[in-house]
């Protein structure tokens, strides 16, 4: 085909943007995969926060199967979403570690002064409301990702 | 004055291979499978064509496996993105019939 001239140009033209390749499957998988993990990563961080310190018995125990239960859901989720899914939309890498580095730095940030500082354990709602903000980024980007651009 | 033609990138002047280009443009990765329904090409045209693609450095192609099942997923490179743009706009030139 002699693609330079008006008539070739314009059909070549009309075939550069096609309808996108992911599916909607595609982006509710990817979108529930970074909200899963920033829901679970920052439940442990809050579990670990409400427990850090008190006098719990088995609080060991306790921590020590948040942990196993957060490496299980990462694994878990991770290997559902390789065998679910046959594309990458666009953008969706970028939004997915923006998201959820943003949860595990708010993670960080909210824990690493607790343990280094030697405070107390806060009050249980306190606990909730600050793994809720902690999971609110990666929560963020997974909607963004699921709802994706028609 | 220069044709537009002139910034058309002889890698894409292929109809299937721009249009391979074209469907990777609207994702970050793809599944052969996926691409070769798309394109509705067979296994083999699609595997030349993006073993061409990915010696002239427009797409890369990863291979894995999901289970014991083989996937080879294809997405464009960053240079490859920036190429189509060019060989886009130098077709819309031409249609438009203006200096690209």
């Amino acid at each position: 085909m002699a693609d330079d001239s008006p008539a070739d140009a314009a059909k070549l033209l009309a075939a550069s943007a096609p309808r996108s390749l992911a599916t909607d499957g595609d982006r509710r998988v990817h979108g529930w995969t970074v909200a899963l993990l920033s829901v679970t990563t920052a439940a442990t961080a809050g579990l670990t926060l409400a427990i850090w310190n008190s006098d719990l018995p088995w609080r060991g125990l306790i921590n020590a199967g948040a942990q196993w239960a957060l490496l299980a859901v990462l694994i878990g989720v991770v290997f559902w979403r390789q065998r679910s899914i046959r594309t990458w939309p666009r953008h969706t890498r970028r939004t997915a570690v923006l998201g959820v580095g943003a949860t595990g730095l708010l993670c960080l940030a909210v824990t690493t002064p607790v343990y280094l500082a030697g405070l107390p354990a806060p009050a249980a709602w306190v606990a909730v409301v600050a793994a809720t903000v902690m999971a609110a980024p990666g929560v963020a980007a997974g909607v963004l990702i699921a709802r994706g651009r028609r | 004055m220069k044709h537009p033609r002139h910034g058309l990138d002889d890698a894409l002047s292929s109809p299937v291979r721009f249009s391979i280009v074209a469907a990777l443009n609207t994702v970050d990765e793809a599944e052969f499978a996926v691409v070769r329904d798309a394109v509705e090409v067979s296994d083999s045209v699609l595997s030349k064509q993006a073993a061409t693609l990915e010696r002239a450095g427009i797409v890369a192609v990863r291979k894995g496996h999901v289970g014991k099942r083989p996937r080879t997923w294809l997405r464009l490179t960053s240079d490859g993105r920036s190429r189509f743009e060019g060989h886009v706009a130098a077709l819309r030139a031409i249609v438009e019939r203006r200096p690209y």
